[in-house]
This record gives C-alpha cells, structure tokens and sequence, in this order.
C-alpha cells in the first residue's frame, strides 16, 4: 500500500509541527492534539486526493484551525462523552514550557487574531495569503493583525506599549 | 515586538516536543472506519428499504400479523426489520449524543439539522412513527428537558424554546447571551432548571444556572457560578429544596479545582459547594447521584466522592480509578469503576464487593435494573447481583454505542452496528437488526424500540 506508507511518513512529519503551531491557537496541548489529530484523520480519509496537493499540510493545518475555533470545546467535551473511556481521562500528559509571558498574552487575544499572528508571523505568510487561507477579505486580516499586535505589545513589552505610538506604529506597517 | 516571531517560534517548539498523538497507523485504522460506516450506512438503508417493501407487500397479500419475537430456544434471528422508519422525514444528520432522542408519553421527540443551520424538532408517534409536528429551531439543537406536557429544546447557544408537547407550538422563548450555551434541562413541577456555559476557546465566562417558569418562560431566578468553569451535560438534580450541579474546568488551569454548588431551589442562593479535588477537564454526561442525605459525584481525577447534601462536607472518596455512577441500590452505592463494577458502602465507601467486568473498547456505560446493574463494558453487555456483586449473564453483542435499556423481558443495546435484543432474565440474544449506523442509545415507548441512526432516520421495532 504506497498511499498509506506515504500517509505514514506525511503523519509523522507534520503531527508535532502542527500541534507546535496550533497551541498558539488554542493555548492549550490538549485541544491542540485532538484538533491537529482529528484534521489528520480526515486527511487520511482523503488521502488519495490530497496526496497530490503541493502542500498538503496545509489543508490539514486550515481544517484543525476550523476545527480550533469557537465551539470546538464542546465538540471534544462531546466526543469525550462518546468514548466514555475513564482510561482516555487518566493519562493526561504535561503541559509543555511556556515562554515566558507568550500564552497569557495570546490567550488575551480572541481566538481569530490568534490564528492571524501564527499565520503571518511565525508561518510568515503574507497577508493574502492569510486571507486566502482563512477565507476571510484581506481588511480584515489587516485589522486583526493590528488589534493583536495592539494587544500583544501592551502585555509583552508594557513600557512600549504605554507610549501608544510606538505600539501604533507597530500595528500600521504590516499589511 | 520584534522577537515576536522567535518568541513564537520558541512556543511552538516546546509544545511540539510535548505533543503525543495516537500515530498514523492508528488514524488510518479510524479513517478506514468512517469509510465504512459512511457506506455501510447507505448500504443498509437501501436494504431496509428492500426489506420493509417486501415485509409490506407479503402483509398486504395474506394478511399476516406482524412477526413476533422469537421463542429464547431458536437461534436468534439477525436482520430484523423495523415496523416503521420515518424515511426521508428527518433526513437530517442527528447530533451524535444520546440527548437528542426522547421518549415523551405515546411520543419520541427527535432533534435533526447537527452541523447546518435547519435544526429541527419533530415528535414522531411511537406506535406508528408517523411525524406528529416539526418545529424550526436553529442549528445543533437539542432536547433540553421534557415534562410536564412541554418539551424544552435549544440551538447550541440558546435561545432555550419551550413547546407544547402535544402541538409543537412554540409558547416561549428564552434568550441568552451571545456565546452562552445552554446543557441538559430538568422540569420539577412548574419549574424549569437548566445550567449554561460559555464554552468559546479562550472565554473563562462564569456558568449561570436558570429557574424559569415552565408556562411563560419567565426567569425565577439565575445564579452565577464560578469563571473559569463549566457546566457539564448532566442536568440538575433536584434534592428536595435545592439544586445541584457540578462544574469542571474550562480548559487546563482556567481554575483552581471542580466543585460541586448546592443552590437554594426558591431562590437560587448557594448554600455550599463543595471541592471535587479535580484540576483537570472532566466531561460527565451524568451529575450526582442522591440517595439517603448523600451525593455520590464523580469527579475529573477520577475519583468517587460523596458530599454531605445539607453541608457539602466530604463524607468519604475513592480514588480507585474513574467511576460511572449507576446509583444505590441493595443498601449500596454502585460504580463501574476501571473494569470493574463495584458495591460501596454507602456511609463509607469500604467496597463490599468487586467484580472484574472487562473494560476496552466500546462505550461504557452502567444503568440499575431492579436488583441487578447492567453495564456495556469488554464489547458486550454483563449483569451482575446488587446485593453480591455475582456475574449473572453476560451478552457479547459488541461495543455498544449508548446505554442499555431495560423493558419488559429484554435489554435492548445500540451497538456500532446493529441493534440488539437480549433476554432480560439470562442474556441470551433474542433478536438483531440489520445493519445500521446508529447515533443514539434506544428508548423504549409505547410498545416499540426506537433508535436513531446517523442521517436522521428514526426506527421503529418491535419488542
């Protein structure tokens, strides 16, 4: 089976990169895992046609950041209820290290903006990029890249962010 | 903000080393799976449909009753055809969770549209499955509560909707805020209980627990509980002058630990919560179980806890391993905990009896039935003694898919596939469905078993 043998080292290529990428999303390794896990599964399901894609992994990585939106905590809860295995529940993993300062910033961010700032700035896609990855207009990619950048350089680097220009400045020369 | 990206990048990266998943070959093994139900599904629809034109025809030529269930001593038949099946009249997908399918008198009340934006009510005739109305309700909705001649449904963030059981129509609506989800609902005379959360990524929103009056809609009274948490599924239970409900955490360290709040029933003033000792995420389909001024609640770290119900002292836990609940009966407290179901002293929690039942794969459940507790455990069903903990059959019909059923002379079963009837007295299979991609656990109603499976379609068989 060529497909799965390729599935298998595509799995193993991505599943801990993606995961890296969406608990900035998520702010959390628990959700992280099953968003990432539960995209790849449908990946496998279509993996005779994604295979051909030239970046698979990036239609893995938009479904787990659907999937990392709004509601997607009541979506484990009910797929946990489902399985009802008390083991599932006993073997919870640590959480990793966290930068300091990093994840409460983020996590004061609205999960949209998170996903804007991994996109553009750890992925470095480019704004229209971002849009297109999102499905959502450029303007508005562009306002949540400010208002998280806003956000993000009040609480990581509070001196700055107190002088408002410097903050605004930041905000404005992206996009 | 220029080490942004770096900061980020370091993040990721320590969270990547931290990531466990279950690996490919495993996410193959469930893509392979969804394949199969998807076709599986289509598969036998069309051949129930074969079927039950072929039944109809051969009624309508000789007049023949109905088939009746096999005598215990003939092998079991496979492949029983449903009396009815309400065809393409909620052929919309059914939220995969057993609160979506009600029984209500000589009716059941299905929610259909998970996933799109027409949900639906309908209450179909148990008897018959003929559709008796269908309400517009909004996307992911599901059955609240149902008493008292209402019938109580809600879109995944409200508004709550109450209906007149016999009608449909809608009498009232309540709304909530935006990104306030309403749980599980319980009617106890005139009132409506129901517990909702915020269960947006990221929102740390407290719970807010609700009295309405079942007639108007009109709110008694509300009661904030604790940011950071949220309510799970279970409805609130009434014990005698005051609610209670438990909490778990809204992701990891959203709060300090679990509780269980008691609130005053008239006025929805807390009179004791009590700490579940569980820093973790729990998600419980079920709340406390009351019974002789205790409260028997499982919590997060998997551990049996009884609280004092007028003082919410701990009384006694167990933390032998996570425990599902099935209630008290022959003077004890009765849990499936790990694999094993177990007998607790209720005033101490000393296990007076323990009996290995088997655990894997399948979804666990574990009900009473009169002197005996059933639970779905090791891909069958077993029954043992309340009083001894002695094995007394066990039905190796498959994982099952939602609880056991009780009625009459048999336990009836939702497998993955199939579902199944077994003899209530030694276990023995009594009858099978064909195949089917059931979404919910069977409810039992006016002479029929009715089930749902995952497009929607509701089924009914005989007993």
């Amino acid at each position: 089976m060529p497909d799965e043998h390729e599935f298998e080292d595509f799995y193993a290529a991505v599943f801990d990169q993606l995961v890296g990428q969406l608990f900035l999303v998520t702010g959390n390794l628990q959700d992280a895992e099953d968003a990432v896990q539960e995209a790849l599964t449908r990946a496998a399901v279509r993996w005779p046609r994604l295979r051909r894609y030239r970046v698979p992994e990036a239609w893995v990585r938009r479904v787990a950041m659907n999937l990392a939106s709004d509601g997607f905590r009541r979506f484990r809860r009910r797929l946990a209820v489902m399985v009802r295995l008390g083991a599932d529940l006993e073997s919870r993993q640590a959480a990793p290290l966290e930068v300091p300062g990093l994840m409460d910033a983020l996590r004061a961010l609205p999960v949209a903006q998170r996903k804007v700032v991994v996109l553009h700035h750890l992925l470095d896609l480019s704004v229209e990029e971002v849009a297109a990855e999102l499905g959502v207009p450029v303007g508005t990619v562009k306002s949540r890249l400010a208002r998280a950048r806003g956000t993000l350089a009040a609480r990581l680097d509070p001196g700055a962010g107190a002088e408002g220009p410097h903050a605004q400045e930041g905000a404005g020369n992206h996009g | 903000m220029a080490d942004l990206r770096d900061r980020l990048a370091a993040q990721a990266e320590q969270a990547a080393r931290a990531a466990r998943g279950p690996g490919a070959a495993a996410t193959l093994r469930r893509a392979r799976a969804r394949r199969w139900r998807v076709l599986g599904g289509r598969v036998a629809l069309s051949l129930l449909l074969v079927a039950g034109l072929v039944s109809l025809t051969g009624r309508l030529l000789d007049e023949r009753e109905p088939a009746t269930p096999p005598q215990t001593t003939a092998p079991a038949p496979r492949g029983v055809a449903p009396l009815w099946t309400t065809g393409g009249a909620a052929s919309e997908p059914l939220a995969p969770q057993d609160r979506t399918l009600r029984a209500a008198g000589d009716l059941v009340v299905a929610t259909t549209g998970f996933g799109g934006a027409r949900g639906r009510a309908h209450a179909y005739d148990a008897s018959t499955g003929e559709r008796r109305w269908a309400h517009r309700t909004g996307p992911n909705a599901f059955v609240t509560a149902v008493g008292g001649g209402w019938v109580v449904v809600a879109p995944q963030y409200g508004p709550l909707i109450g209906l007149d059981l016999a009608t449909g129509k809608e009498r009232w609506r309540f709304e909530l805020a935006e990104g306030q989800g309403p749980e599980s609902g319980t009617i106890a005379g005139d009132t409506l209980f129901v517990g909702t959360s915020f269960p947006a990524e990221g929102a740390v929103d407290p719970p807010v627990v609700y009295a309405l009056e079942l007639a108007t809609g009109r709110q008694r009274w509300r009661a904030v509980l604790d940011p950071g948490t949220d309510l799970e599924w279970a409805a609130p239970v009434v014990d005698g002058g005051q609610i209670l409900v438990a909490d778990t955490l809204s992701h990891q360290g959203s709060a300090p630990a679990s509780h269980l709040h008691a609130l005053d029933a008239d006025t929805g003033r807390r009179r004791w919560k009590a700490d579940l000792h569980a820093p973790e995420q729990g998600f419980f389909a079920e709340g406390p179980v009351v019974a002789g001024g205790l409260a028997y609640v499982a919590s997060a770290s998997g551990m049996l806890v009884a609280v004092d119900t007028r003082s919410g002292r701990e009384v006694w836990r167990d933390e032998g391993g996570f425990p599902l609940v099935a209630g008290v009966r022959a003077g004890l407290v009765i849990a499936l905990v790990g694999d094993r179901m177990v007998g607790f002293d209720p005033a101490t929690g000393a296990r007076r009896w323990q009996t290995p039942v088997a655990s894997g794969t399948g979804e666990h459940w574990v009900v009473l039935d009169g002197d005996a507790v059933l639970a779905t455990a090791g891909g069958g069903v077993v029954a043992v003694d309340a009083a001894t903990g002695a094995t007394r059959w066990r039905a190796a019909v498959g994982d099952a898919a939602g609880r056991p059923v009780a009625a009459g002379e048999r336990v009836y079963v939702a497998t993955r596939d199939r579902l199944v009837a077994v003899d209530r007295a030694s276990g023995r299979e009594v009858w099978a469905s064909a195949r089917l991609r059931l979404a919910s656990a069977p409810v039992v109603t006016s002479g029929r078993v009715v089930v749902a499976t995952g497009d929607g379609t509701l089924l009914g068989f005989a007993p």
